[in-house]
């Protein structure tokens, strides 16, 4: 538990670092300046890709052959911890790439959706039960492309069961298209005026063909951190020291499934450098 | 502010404990209101907008504005949603960090969370006699200091239309009651190319003893704008007090304010504050941004 700055310190050098594997290649083609791009698989060749299945991420129970990179937590000390809390970071840019990255907890999916169907589609919805975050507060709804879908711009919306258990609809938003198209694109989705989480997605509609179907999910997950990487020269330090680290300190579970959300000015999003976790 | 001790005890509140009662607030904006595209698309390059119609998280409000006039919540839909404070306690935001979401990567701005404290619509931009406003006394920042108003260009519905009202700018004469009790007047322009479209604001100056606002009392025009047969022909006027810059420079690049480690002060949230994001974008067009910001009570 942290309780000073004292603490946070002690803490901060008893540090477990893991290594942030953001984005595979240059010129990735899934990349857009400015827009989000989930990356979550890591430094990998491996490409993104949908099955029709849902999943349930937790570090402790998955590893699917498609996954080269979970991001996951290498404990060293006790075993369960009683304590995990994020207490920095170090990013290094490369290639010019200044950016903004979202660390979440990437809690579940439900995949095999197609972007040329324009009936409602509910393929293995809705999407299982949160394993964190349960009652869906501050939980959050994307639409994540994962096979090339088409050149033309639709609309996406989904129907939801909020943090409070009613049922609303996403705001549609745009889908398809030059720019909301390729592989790792991460399309957030508007909540019903004061809705304040989603526990559930139950049913999802693409608003027109886009000309091919490809393949997307859906996925819930949970904001923790945000950390800007405003210098492309050196390396951006991030903690409650330094600053750069915007998030609450917060004990977070041992389970908590990583992923970051790459928010880059350039199209190329690599970037490489460590989570401090303590572990008490 | 003087109920934070120091940086441990402010961390250790972050952390939860001391009754800290953390926030982790995540916020996105995107440039549609209830899915059109169109609509949003007024901005103007170096132009303050209003996002309080904008999709995203918090939603967007697109119900017309009370001519009566109305003091706005933490529950108001619109409004960024935070957790109450408890009895005893202050609420305080300790960092705000914000990223553009645009599509070319020269792109940057402005993003200023405000809380907005009174909002009153229907105020017409053809009519040339005085416009007295009721009186709707303020319960938040009451004293009126740091205070700043507005001219919000009122859009009806969610028609998919840039320009709301007339092409003419004329000037715009306004009434208020500074942070003194003072009765002072002062002057903006309105309509034309740049002050009539959706969601335009236009900030209102001071004039004399400079504390801030604590009440609008009347506007009148010097002309008519002319009106736009399609459009709504009004604009709304808001009272806000600012919280938190965060300036971006490029596209996709974030922004912060930390208060842990950086000054001045830290903010104070009233009590069912309703906090809100006006927009400064270097480009014309669509935008969007997303962000986070955390709270603690002292």
């Amino acid at each position: 538990m942290i309780s000073s700055l004292t603490s946070y310190i002690n803490n901060y050098s008893d540090y477990n670092s893991i290594q942030v594997a953001i984005n595979s290649t240059a010129g990735d083609s899934g990349a857009l300046a400015s827009t989000h791009r989930a990356t979550w698989k890591g430094a990998t060749t491996t490409p993104y890709n949908a099955p029709a299945t849902s999943r349930i991420y937790s570090t402790s129970s998955f590893s699917p052959s498609d996954i080269a990179y979970p991001l996951p937590f290498n404990l060293s000390s006790n075993s369960p911890p009683s304590s995990i809390s994020i207490v920095g970071a170090r990013i290094n840019p490369q290639a010019q790439t200044i950016g903004t990255l979202i660390l979440c907890d990437r809690l579940v999916e439900t995949s095999g959706f197609n972007a040329t169907a324009t009936t409602p589609q509910n393929l293995n919805l809705p999407t299982p039960l949160l394993p964190r975050y349960t009652n869906g507060l501050g939980v959050f709804a994307a639409v994540e492309i994962g096979i090339l879908i088409g050149n033309t711009a639709f609309t996406v919306s989904c129907e939801y069961v909020g943090a409070d258990g009613t049922i609303g609809q996403t705001v549609p938003v745009t889908f398809g298209g030059p720019s909301n198209r390729s592989p790792g694109r991460f399309i957030l989705l508007p909540l019903r005026p004061g809705c304040t989480g989603v526990s559930a997605i139950t049913n999802l509609v693409v608003g027109g063909n886009t000309g091919i179907a490809g393949g997307f999910s859906v996925v819930l997950f949970k904001p923790l951190y945000m950390i800007p990487v405003c210098k492309v020269d050196n390396e951006i330090i991030c903690d409650y020291i330094s600053g750069n680290f915007i998030g609450r300190l917060q004990s977070i579970s041992p389970d908590t499934f990583f992923m970051f959300l790459g928010h880059s000015n350039s199209t190329d999003y690599r970037m490489y450098g460590s989570l401090f976790i303590n572990e008490e | 502010m003087a109920n934070i001790q120091g940086l441990s005890d402010l961390l250790s509140r972050s952390y939860g404990n001391l009754s800290g009662a953390p926030d982790n607030i995540f916020f996105f904006k995107i440039s549609s209101v209830s899915g059109n595209t169109g609509v949003a698309s007024g901005a103007v390059a170096g132009q303050p907008l209003s996002c309080w119609r904008y999709d995203g998280f918090p939603c967007g409000n697109v119900s017309s504005i009370p001519v009566s006039g109305e003091i706005p919540t933490n529950q108001t839909i619109g409004a960024l949603k935070f957790s109450d404070v408890s009895a005893g306690f202050d609420k305080y935001i300790i960092q705000f960090s914000v990223a553009p979401n645009l599509h070319t990567a020269a792109m940057g701005g402005t993003v200023l969370l405000y809380d907005r404290l009174y909002h009153r619509g229907g105020i017409s931009t053809t009519d040339t006699s005085v416009q007295l406003f009721s009186s709707v006394p303020l319960t938040r920042n009451v004293s009126g200091i740091g205070n700043f108003a507005f001219l919000e260009v009122a859009p009806s519905a969610t028609s998919n239309q840039v320009a709301w009202i007339g092409t003419t700018t004329v000037d715009a004469s306004c009434e208020y009651v500074n942070s003194l009790g003072q009765t002072c007047s002062s002057t903006t322009i309105i309509g034309g190319t740049n002050f009539r479209e959706a969601d335009r604001v236009v900030f209102l100056g001071t004039s004399g003893p400079v504390g801030g606002i604590r009440a609008i009392n009347k506007l009148r025009l010097s002309a008519s704008t002319g009106a736009v047969a399609t459009g709504s022909n009004t604009v709304n006027v808001v009272i806000g007090k600012p919280l938190a810059f965060a300036s971006m420079k490029y596209g996709g690049s974030a922004s912060w304010r930390d208060y842990i480690t950086g000054m001045p002060g830290i903010p104070e949230i009233e009590p069912n504050a309703c906090l809100a994001f006006i927009y400064y974008s270097n480009t014309t067009g669509g935008h969007g941004f997303l962000g986070m910001a955390t709270a603690i009570q002292a």
